[in-house]
């Protein structure tokens, strides 16, 4: 054999490694994923039934499947492979309920220095209680018999928090500084598609809003350039809410969900590659 | 009743004010006090669970080590039988009676394990179905803590030390 042919041969198993570097990637992460080994990349948060596991699947592709179920409440750590532009990054769901996120909020904020961006999911005040006791006890003893109460208590809740993860992405930011960006990701614009602009300036740091204020003292704390935070509204899933006998009806036809989905995704993958 | 959710800036709420909410001081009592409870409840659920697991770690545990034992001591039979038929041994000698005695304690030793093996297997089944039981439970009670919670923190004063001590009894609560 000539000495040449060895030398041809690991040069060209080396261009073509490098041509399918991304699919390589990909398949090396949908191991890590399936697995559940490898540091967090991306972490989803949000309260409970704000839609987090619903927009993950929307990511990740599987809710398009004809046989997808529609996921209930989560008690364990979701671990996937998203694509967001060239690369696939290991995404991590943290549930809403403090007791079910330990294991995967020590594992994606303390000391993990591969963590890249958090998607913080809100939905403008559309959720319930999933537990019916705890929905009954709040219209019957705690007075919130219309949708407009509850959104206005879950408004006032999601901005506490909010507070508690943005303890846990300061934290991180000031150990390590691979943490480059928090997208908020406006949830079920379906339910409130008239009020969509009222829901980004509500969500937005540069917005009047007790949480837009809070997003305003973290930047100033870690500094603009350290930290990008950017808004996009989503529509996980078209479903009515429905409160109390009430229902706000989803008004958003399904040509435009895909395309209120596609323009998210476009933009994690945009804000991915920025901070690349 | 259809929710128009075309609000008007009129009627939309004050979405970092609005409490339209029972505050009154014996309100948030009842709440504090039924969170304390739901805490004391899962706290109880998540013992059990704790001690469950330990039973079924053991048990299997135990399975293991029975099941290494009754295969050591049939495999000593093995060989026992195994050297009796592949010499000749004769059947009034001393050393046949002595092989048959070993063989037959082996023999017994052996099955004494094997019906250890069954025990245990049977044990962890039935503790795994109890603990089954005590993780349903236990989450539920963790959703309903959360939900509690968000009542109490929504519901007028509580103190932010409180609000921790109840957020490291629920993570201490999910070892598990």
């Amino acid at each position: 054999m000539e000495w040449t042919t060895p030398v041809s041969l690991t040069v060209r198993a080396g261009k073509f490694a490098f041509d399918n570097r991304h699919t390589i990637q990909r398949y090396w992460t949908l191991a890590k994923a399936y697995l559940d080994a490898g540091s967090t990349q991306v972490v989803i948060t949000g309260m409970p039934g704000a839609g987090k596991s619903l927009l993950n699947a929307q990511m990740h592709g599987r809710a398009r499947d004809l046989y997808f179920e529609e996921p209930g409440e989560s008690t364990k750590v979701e671990t996937d492979a998203v694509t967001l532009g060239e690369w696939t990054k290991l995404v991590r769901v943290l549930p809403g309920q403090s007791g079910y996120r330990t294991h995967g909020e020590i594992e994606a904020f303390q000391g993990n220095g591969k963590l890249e961006g958090v998607i913080h999911v809100v939905d403008f005040g559309y959720s319930s209680p999933r537990d019916p006791v705890v929905a009954e006890t709040l219209v019957t003893n705690d007075g919130l018999d219309t949708i407009e109460k509850l959104r206005a208590r879950n408004l006032s809740l999601e901005i506490d928090t909010l507070k508690l993860e943005l303890a846990n992405v300061r934290k991180l930011v000031a150990q390590h500084s691979s943490l480059k960006w928090l997208l908020i990701a406006v949830n079920k614009i379906d339910l409130y598609p008239n009020q969509m602009s009222a829901a980004l300036a509500h969500y937005h740091p540069d917005g009047n809003s007790a949480f837009g204020e809070a997003l305003r003292v973290l930047q100033r704390d870690v500094g603009k350039d350290n930290l990008g935070i950017y808004i996009a509204g989503s529509c996980a899933y078209e479903a009515d809410f429905r409160w109390n006998g009430s229902v706000a009806q989803s008004a958003l036809p399904r040509k435009k969900q895909d395309l209120v989905l596609r323009d998210f995704m476009k933009s994690v993958a945009m804000i991915t590659r920025i901070h690349e | 009743m259809t929710y128009n959710s075309d609000t008007t800036s009129e009627n939309r709420p004050d979405y970092d004010g609005l409490r339209e909410y029972d505050l009154s001081i014996e309100g948030q009592a009842q709440r504090v006090h039924e969170l304390e409870e739901l805490l004391e409840l899962a706290e109880s659920t998540a013992a059990n669970v704790g001690r469950l697991a330990d039973s079924v770690d053991r048990g299997r545990t135990q399975a293991w080590i029975a099941t290494i034992l009754a295969s050591f001591f049939f495999s000593i039979l093995a060989s026992g039988l195994s050297y009796v038929f592949t010499t000749s041994v004769r059947v009034d000698s001393s050393l046949y009676y002595i092989i048959a005695a070993a063989a037959s304690l082996n023999a017994l030793v052996a099955v004494a394990f094997m019906m250890v093996f069954i025990n245990r297997t049977a044990y962890v089944k039935r503790v795994k179905r109890d603990l089954m039981v005590e993780i349903d439970i236990q989450h539920r009670l963790v959703s309903m803590i959360d939900q509690q919670m968000q009542r109490v923190v929504h519901g007028g004063e509580y103190s932010p030390v409180h609000r921790a001590i109840v957020d490291i009894r629920v993570r201490r609560m999910m070892r598990y």
